[in-house]
């Protein structure tokens, strides 16, 4: 059990940093990471919030894309769905900690948009957000010691985990192939 | 049939109650299996008047009762594999599997958080599975209990190791109820636990 909570701990920190940066040109993720700096409770929720609007925007794209087939086209707009519920949920409990939210990125910003070219692609970049996501909600349950944060993270953690679930099960790869979802899998 | 019937070491009178029901079910016909739900008086619910875990924490209070739900989701996910076609048998057969190594973390953590060695043993509700659409039905619900549990007990861990590992169990029900068909945590209302 230490291994898997030392391994789940380091790849929550160490991806969160390096998605912060990988995704630096990507506008609603650099005006988060002031916010992340202050350090509050609440502000843990910044990173997630802004990586589900980014969500959002890939899910809106595939679907507009004329790449996807029917139930490929019906799984983007739930997932889409969810995110923008994810976002409002977070940006209520921002609100509550006083943080500034981030703001709405565009497509022209989320780094592999533009070069998608199939249905795929759309959704391998998803799944590659959505284990950010995960990793970001991972870290906040562990770092912030607010219940109400902590249970807002576990909440949108459980959903993140479904769309890992279901993305992994659209290509073809186990949904779940292990008992901890630790976002190491994707 | 499948069975986990441990309640007659804690409670004679419930064992004798649940030996009838279940003669009577294999008297007409077989075609109904008997489920017997983890989340019982053997005190891994977290009952607070259980001996297992009087005088303990709020956390392994939690603890304790995650693990009777998890003991009781294999179960129910083990019980519903004879009425089920190929695919839902091996989808069940791997949700009880992983239901196993979360009950097995879980009997980790409760010893981290300074609980007691819990007792095996299933006890409680039992679910009624007579075919495979009652398999399903009884696996959503124990999965959403599961969720729901998760959701109330995490924030009460004083552990941020703890709580990440938790989570990670979480997810992993999470995505059993997907599987199952049931939707996702956001808009299932499980939202706030």
């Amino acid at each position: 059990m230490a291994e898997r909570v030392e391994l789940t701990r380091r790849r929550a920190l160490g991806l969160a940093g390096a998605s912060a940066l990988g995704l630096a040109g990507g506008g609603g993720l650099v005006r988060a990471l002031p916010a992340l700096a202050q350090a509050s409770d609440s502000t843990l929720l910044a990173a997630p919030l802004a990586i589900e609007r980014t969500l959002s925007i890939v899910y809106t794209a595939a679907g507009k894309s004329g790449l996807l087939g029917g139930p490929d086209r019906t799984l983007a707009e739930t997932l889409r769905q969810n995110a923008v519920l994810a976002a409002r949920e977070l940006d209520v409990q921002l609100g509550e900690g006083g943080a500034e939210a981030s703001q709405q990125s565009g497509t022209a910003e989320i780094p592999g948009l533009d070069s998608v070219r199939s249905a795929r692609g759309y959704f391998e970049l998803a799944l590659g957000f959505e284990t950010q996501a995960y990793l970001a909600y991972l870290d906040a349950v562990g770092s912030s010691r607010d219940s109400g944060t902590v249970r807002l993270a576990c909440s949108l953690a459980a959903t993140g985990a479904q769309h890992l679930a279901v993305l992994r099960q659209q290509m073809g790869l186990p949904a779940t192939p292990s008992a901890f979802e630790t976002g190491l899998e994707a | 049939m499948q069975e986990r019937s441990t309640d007659e070491d804690t409670d004679p009178g419930a064992g004798r109650a649940l030996g009838r029901r279940q003669a009577l079910l294999a008297g007409a016909g077989g075609a109904m299996a008997l489920a017997l739900a983890a989340c019982g008086s053997d005190g891994s619910d977290g009952d607070s008047s259980s001996p297992a875990t009087q005088g303990q924490t709020p956390e392994v209070r939690g603890l304790l009762a995650m693990l009777g739900r998890e003991r009781r989701a294999s179960d129910t996910y083990q019980s519903g594999i004879p009425f089920s076609d190929k695919a839902q048998a091996a989808l069940l057969q791997r949700l009880a599997e992983q239901g196993t190594e979360h009950a097995q973390a879980l009997q980790e953590l409760i010893s981290a958080a300074g609980g007691p060695t819990p007792p095996m043993g299933a006890t409680g509700q039992p679910a009624f599975i007579r075919d495979a659409g009652s398999a399903r039905l009884a696996a959503l619900a124990v999965s959403r209990q599961l969720i729901g549990g998760y959701i109330e007990m995490i924030p009460t861990s004083e552990s941020s190791d703890r709580r990440r590992e938790l989570v990670s169990i979480l997810g992993n029900d999470a995505q059993h109820l997907t599987l199952l068909g049931g939707g996702f945590v956001i808009d299932s209302g499980l939202l706030d636990g």
